[in-house]
C-alpha cells in the first residue's frame, strides 16, 4: 500500500540527501543500498531519538521514517518535523499500516505512507518526489 | 451397707386407720386380760400363810408382750394393763400407792428386760442358740428382776413394813423363774403356735401330745396323792418324786420339740409343781411354806436352765446344719447358674436366664424374680427374664408394676423395701412381721452396673434378719459375669458384624493377612475385582498369599516378584508401606490395578493389603489432560491471534529487507561496472534476512504444535528468550520495554517445552496488556529469574503497570479477565501448567503498584546437583 499526493515523476535535484531511520539494521541497510544505487546521498539512523539529536542538514532532503520504533515511534519524529518551518519530507513506511494510520500520517503533513514491502519504484518516486517537493520550498536548513 | 426401707402397717396405707384402732385396742384387751389372768394365778400360786408368790406372771407376760411390739407403742402396751393391776391388786386390800408403785416396778422389770434384750441380741424372739439363751438369762431371767426387785422391796417394805431383804428374795426368785419360763413360752406360743399347730410335723404332734398327757398325768396323780391308801406312786409323788417322773418328759421335749417344746413343757411343770405345792404335795414338803417356795423356785430355776441351754444348743446345731446345707444348696445353685452359662453362646442366653431365674427362686424360696439389664444407648432398664413361683403371679406384676421406682437409684449397694404387717408373729426382731421384702440387687462386673436383680419375698430380706441378702448377692455375681459375657460377645459380635459390612461396602479389595502371611479375611469387592487374576482368583481365607504371587510370577506376572517381595517388606516391618500399579489384561481389555500394603496395627502383627481398580479413574486423568492440553491449544492460538500484528511486523522486516535487498542488487549489477563486492554483502543480508523470517514461522509453528506431554530437560533463560523475541514487536508497538534479569547460567527443569514457553508467554502477553492501556511514557516489563534455594528458580515477570484490582488469588481462576474481550484462561491455565511441572505460581502487588506475577519450578536432577 502506498499514499502520496498527486505530482509528476521528475528527477531529484542534485546534492539531495535522504535520511534513513529504521531500527531495523537490515531494512536500514537494504533501504540504504537502494537509495545509494539511485544516486541519492544516504545517512542512516537507528531511532528518531539519534537522527533528531545528531543530523544536521541543508538543501533539499527528506526522511523515510519507519512508524514502529522502539522509544520515539515515526509518528512522534514526524510531528516533530511537521512542525519545522519549512517541513523536511518525510516519507513512512511500516510493516503493517492500515488506511487509518495513513491518514493520519497524512494529516499531520507526511508525504508519502509506504506499507512493507514495497517496490523499489515506489519508494524511489516517493523519495524524488518529496525531494522536489523540499526544492520546491526553497529546501531546509535545520538540524535534528 | 444395706439401704432399707420399712414401711409398716401399723403407720402406713397398708392397712386402713380404722382397722389399725382396732388392732390397738385388741391389743390393749388382750394385755389387760393376760395382766389380769397373770396376777390373778400370781395371787393363787402362793403356799398357805405364805405372802410371796411362788410365781407372779404379770411381770413376764409385760416383758413378753414389750418384746413382741413396736417400742413405740410400748407406753400403750403397759397402760393397758394398769387397769388389771389396780383392780386386782386394791381388791386384795393392799393401800393403792403400793398398788401403783408395784405397778411402776413391774413396767420397770419389763422395760429393763425386753429394752436390754433388743438391745444386746441379734435376735430377741429366738431361743436357738447358745449366745442368745444366755443374754436372756442373764437380761430377762436375772438382770431385770434383780434391779426391779430393789424397788420392789423398798415399796413393800415401807409401806407394809415388811424385812427388806426378805421381800426382796422372794420377788426376786418368784420373779425370775416366771421370766424363766413364763417368756420364752408365751413369745414361742405367739410367734409361731399356731403354725406349729396348723402346719407343723405330724410326728411333733404326736410327741407333744404324749409329753402332755403324761405330764397332765402326773399332776392328777400329785393331787390325787394326798388321798390315804393311793398305792406306791402316788406316795412318792406325794413325797416329792414328782421332779423325777417329769424330768424325762422334760429332756423330751427339750431334745424333740426344741426351744419352744422346753419352754412350754417347762411353763406346765412349773405349774404343776407349784400347784402341788400350794396343795401340801409334791417335792419339799415339811418344810416352812418360805422355805419350801424358795426351794421349789431354786429347784425349778436349776432344771430350767439346763434343759433350755439344750433345748438352744440342739437347735442351734439343728440350724448350724441346715445352714451348711442351705450353703451347699446355694453353692450348688451357683454351680449351675455357673455351669448353665459357660460355653453357652450369648443369643442363647435370654432362655437360659428364665430357666436360671426358676431355680434361684425355689432354691432361696422367693415368690418372684425379675432379671433386668441397662439397654444401650439411653441404659433403659429392660426386663431380660422373669420367674414367679406357682400361685405368685401378683408377686411378679407386684414387682414389674413398680415401674422400678427404687431401681435408678442403685448405684453399687442393694436396696431393701420391706412392708411389715401383723405383730407378734413371725421371726422380726422388731416385733413386727415382715408382709413382703422387695430387693433389688446392682449386678456388677468390671465396676460397671450391667442390670438389676429384683426379687420379691414373704420374709424379711434384711441382713439383720437372714443370709438371704447375702445369697442374693452370690447369685447377682453369677448372673452379673453371664451379663457382662452376654455384653462382651454382642459387642463383639455387633463389632464383627459393623467390620463385615464395612469391609462389604468398600469399593476396593481387602485382603487381611496374618504375621505368617496366611490370608485371614477376605472383602466381597476383592472376590469380584480378582475374578480374572491369576494370582488373587486363588487367594482364600487360609491360603498362603505370598506364594501365590511365586506361581504368578513364573506364569509371566512380572509385576509379581516386586509385589511379593514389597508386601513381605511390610509384614517384616522393614518396610511402613508398599505402593504398585500393574497393568492386568482382561478379556474386557488391560485394567490398571492398584496394590497398597500396611502393617497391621495389632501386637501380633500381619498386614492390610487393599486392591484398587484405577481404570476408570487413570481414564478420567487422561481425558482431563487431554481436555488441558485441548483448552491450552487453543488458548495458545487466541494468543498468537492478539500477536498478529506482532507477528506480521517480524515478518514483514525480513521480507522488506530481502526485497529493497534484491532490488538494489539488480540496481548494482545493471551498471557497467557492477559493484560484486557490493552485490555479495547484499546477498548476505539476503541470506540473514531469510533465516529471520524462517525462525519467526519456525517459532510460531513450535508455538502453535500441540504438545505431546513428553517432559524433557528444557532450558528455561532459552524459552524466555525465545518468547521475548515472539512479542517483541508487540512490545514495540506497544511501546513497551521488556528488560530480562537473568541469572548466569542455564535454569534447566524437567518438563514439557512447548507448555513452558506458553507459561511465559501469557504472562507476558498478560503485562503487556496491562501496560497497554497506561498512558505513562516508562512502560516496562521485567523478566527476572532468580535461585529458590538449591533446588528450585523463579521466575517473575513484573510490569509497572496498574496491578491487579482484584485479591490476587482470583487472577489465578478460571475465566476471570478484567480485560474486555479477554477469555480469562491465560494465568489459569499458566497455574496448571506449573502445577502439573510440580511448581507454584503466586501474584503480587509491585513496589511501584505494578503487577508481578512468579512461578517456581524444581529444577533437573542435573541442575539441582
Amino acid at each position: 500500500m502506498s499514499l502520496s499526493p498527486p505530482s509528476s515523476d521528475r528527477q531529484a535535484p542534485p546534492g539531495s540527501i535522504v535520511y534513513v531511520i529504521d531500527d531495523d539494521v537490515s531494512v536500514r541497510r537494504a533501504l540504504g543500498r537502494l537509495l545509494r544505487a539511485e544516486g541519492f546521498q544516504v545517512q542512516m539512523y537507528a531511532s528518531g531519538a539519534e537522527f533528531l539529536t545528531t543530523s544536521a542538514y541543508a538543501g533539499p532532503a527528506c526522511v523515510v521514517l519507519d512508524v514502529r520504533m522502539p522509544g520515539l515511534s515515526g509518528f512522534e519524529v514526524l510531528e516533530r518535523l511537521a512542525a519545522r518551518r519549512p517541513p523536511l519530507p518525510v516519507i513512512l513506511i511500516t510493516g503493517h499500516g492500515d488506511v487509518p494510520m495513513a491518514t493520519r500520517a497524512l494529516n499531520i503533513g507526511c508525504a508519502s505512507f509506504l506499507a512493507k514491502p514495497f517496490e523499489d519504484e515506489e519508494l524511489l518516486h516517493a523519495v524524488r518526489r518529496a525531494l522536489r517537493q523540499c526544492d520546491d520550498a526553497g529546501g531546509v536548513v535545520g538540524s535534528g | 451397707m444395706t439401704s432399707s426401707v420399712y414401711a409398716d402397717s401399723w403407720r402406713t396405707g397398708t392397712a386402713p386407720s380404722m382397722a389399725r384402732a382396732l388392732r390397738l385396742v385388741c391389743l390393749g384387751v388382750t394385755v389387760g386380760a393376760a395382766y389380769y389372768a397373770g396376777a390373778a394365778l400370781g395371787l393363787v400360786l402362793k403356799l398357805p400363810e405364805a405372802t410371796p408368790s411362788v410365781m407372779w406372771p404379770p411381770n413376764a407376760i409385760l416383758t413378753s408382750v414389750l418384746l413382741l411390739t413396736p417400742a413405740r407403742i410400748w407406753p400403750f402396751a403397759l397402760l393397758s394393763a394398769l387397769p388389771a393391776h389396780v383392780a386386782l391388786e386394791t381388791g386384795a386390800g393392799w393401800p393403792l400407792g403400793l398398788v401403783i408403785a408395784l405397778f411402776g416396778t413391774n413396767c420397770s422389770e419389763a422395760l429393763m428386760a425386753a429394752g436390754g434384750l433388743r438391745w444386746l441380741s441379734d435376735a430377741p424372739l429366738r431361743f436357738d442358740s447358745l449366745r442368745r439363751v444366755i443374754i436372756f438369762f442373764a437380761v430377762v431371767v436375772f438382770g431385770a428382776p434383780f434391779l426391779s426387785s430393789f424397788a420392789d422391796a423398798g415399796a413393800v417394805s415401807l409401806v407394809q413394813d415388811e424385812p427388806f431383804w426378805d421381800v426382796w428374795i422372794a420377788r426376786l426368785f418368784s420373779n425370775t423363774l416366771t421370766a424363766l419360763v413364763v417368756v420364752p413360752a408365751v413369745i414361742m406360743v405367739v410367734r409361731s403356735g399356731w403354725r406349729w399347730v396348723t402346719a407343723g410335723p405330724r410326728l411333733q404332734h404326736l410327741e407333744a401330745t404324749v409329753i402332755a398327757g403324761a405330764m397332765l398325768l402326773v399332776g392328777v396323780l400329785v393331787l390325787r396323792a394326798q388321798a390315804p391308801g393311793q398305792g406306791v406312786v402316788a406316795a412318792e409323788l406325794a413325797e416329792g418324786a414328782t421332779l423325777a417322773w417329769l424330768l424325762p418328759f422334760l429332756l423330751w421335749a427339750a431334745i424333740r420339740l426344741g426351744p419352744a417344746g422346753v419352754s412350754v413343757a417347762l411353763l406346765a411343770s412349773a405349774l404343776v409343781l407349784v400347784g402341788a405345792a400350794v396343795h401340801s404335795h409334791g417335792p419339799f414338803q415339811g418344810l416352812t411354806p418360805e422355805a419350801t417356795t424358795l426351794a421349789l423356785q431354786v429347784y425349778l430355776i436349776v432344771i430350767s436352765v439346763p434343759l433350755m441351754i439344750v433345748a438352744a444348743l440342739i437347735e442351734e446345731r439343728k440350724l448350724v446344719q441346715q445352714d451348711v446345707s442351705d450353703r451347699l444348696a446355694l453353692e450348688a445353685l451357683l454351680a449351675r447358674l455357673s455351669g448353665a452359662f459357660v460355653k453357652l453362646p450369648s443369643d442363647r442366653m435370654r432362655d437360659v436366664f428364665g430357666e436360671s431365674l426358676r431355680q434361684i427362686g425355689e432354691s432361696l424360696g422367693l415368690d418372684a424374680v425379675l432379671l433386668l439389664a441397662h439397654a444401650e444407648p439411653e441404659r433403659r432398664l429392660v426386663a431380660v427374664a422373669a420367674w414367679n413361683a406357682p400361685g405368685a403371679d401378683a408377686a411378679r406384676r407386684a414387682l414389674e408394676g413398680r415401674e422400678f421406682t427404687f431401681l435408678p437409684d442403685l448405684r453399687q449397694e442393694p436396696v431393701v423395701v420391706e412392708e411389715t404387717g401383723d405383730p407378734g408373729s413371725d421371726d422380726g426382731g422388731g416385733g413386727e412381721r415382715t408382709a413382703r421384702s422387695d430387693v433389688g440387687i446392682p449386678l456388677i462386673a468390671e465396676g460397671r452396673v450391667l442390670g438389676v436383680l429384683a426379687c420379691r419375698s414373704s420374709r424379711s430380706i434384711s441382713p439383720r434378719e437372714s443370709g438371704l441378702l447375702e445369697e442374693l448377692r452370690l447369685v447377682a455375681r453369677v448372673l452379673a459375669n453371664a451379663l457382662a459375657r452376654k455384653s462382651t460377645e454382642d459387642s463383639l459380635r455387633a463389632s464383627e458384624a459393623m467390620k463385615s459390612a464395612i469391609l462389604s461396602s468398600l469399593t476396593y479389595g481387602v485382603v487381611v493377612i496374618d504375621r505368617s502371611g496366611s490370608v485371614m479375611t477376605i472383602n466381597r469387592r476383592w472376590r469380584q475385582l480378582v475374578r480374572e487374576d491369576a494370582v488373587a482368583a486363588r487367594t482364600q481365607v487360609g491360603a498362603h498369599y505370598l506364594e501365590l504371587f511365586g506361581s504368578a510370577f513364573r506364569a509371566g506376572a512380572v509385576w509379581a516378584s516386586k509385589a511379593a517381595e514389597g508386601i513381605a517388606a511390610v509384614l517384616a516391618g522393614a518396610s511402613r508401606e508398599f505402593r504398585l500399579e500393574y497393568v492386568r489384561p482382561t478379556s474386557g481389555g488391560d485394567r490398571a490395578i492398584a496394590i497398597r500394603a500396611l502393617p497391621l496395627n495389632r501386637p501380633e502383627g500381619g498386614a492390610v493389603i487393599t486392591q484398587v481398580d484405577l481404570t476408570d479413574q487413570r481414564r478420567a486423568e487422561l481425558e482431563a489432560q487431554r481436555a488441558r492440553a485441548e483448552l491450552a491449544h487453543v488458548s495458545r492460538v487466541a494468543t498468537l491471534g492478539a500477536l498478529t500484528a506482532s507477528i506480521a511486523h517480524q515478518l514483514n522486516q525480513p521480507l522488506t529487507g530481502i526485497l529493497a535487498n534484491a532490488q538494489a542488487a539488480r540496481r548494482f549489477l545493471s551498471s557497467p561496472v557492477p559493484d560484486l563486492d557490493e552485490a555479495r554483502l547484499i546477498l548476505d543480508d539476503i541470506m540473514e534476512d531469510n533465516r529471520r523470517a524462517s525462525e519467526v514461522i519456525v517459532r510460531m509453528r513450535e508455538f502453535l504444535r500441540k504438545d505431546t506431554g513428553e517432559l524433557e530437560d528444557v532450558e528455561l533463560h532459552g524459552i524466555i528468550r525465545d518468547v521475548v523475541r515472539l512479542v517483541s514487536s508487540d512490545a514495540i508497538i506497544r511501546n513497551v520495554a521488556i528488560v530480562l534479569e537473568l541469572t548466569e547460567g542455564p535454569a534447566v527443569v524437567h518438563g514439557d517445552h512447548v507448555q513452558l514457553q506458553q507459561v511465559v508467554l501469557n504472562l507476558l502477553v498478560n503485562a503487556l496488556e496491562a501496560l497497554g492501556e497506561q498512558h505513562t511514557r516508562d512502560r516496562r516489563v521485567v523478566v527476572r529469574s532468580t535461585r529458590a534455594g538449591y533446588d528450585a528458580v523463579e521466575i517473575s515477570v513484573i510490569d509497572n503497570g496498574p496491578g491487579f484490582d482484584c485479591p490476587e488469588d482470583s487472577a489465578f481462576e478460571a475465566l476471570y479477565t478484567t480485560k474486555p474481550g479477554g477469555m480469562g484462561l491465560g494465568l489459569s491455565i499458566a497455574r496448571s501448567i506449573v502445577e502439573a511441572h510440580a511448581g507454584d505460581i503466586r501474584a503480587t502487588r509491585s513496589r511501584d503498584g505494578g503487577a508481578t506475577v512468579t512461578f517456581r519450578l524444581p529444577l533437573a536432577v542435573l541442575e539441582a546437583t
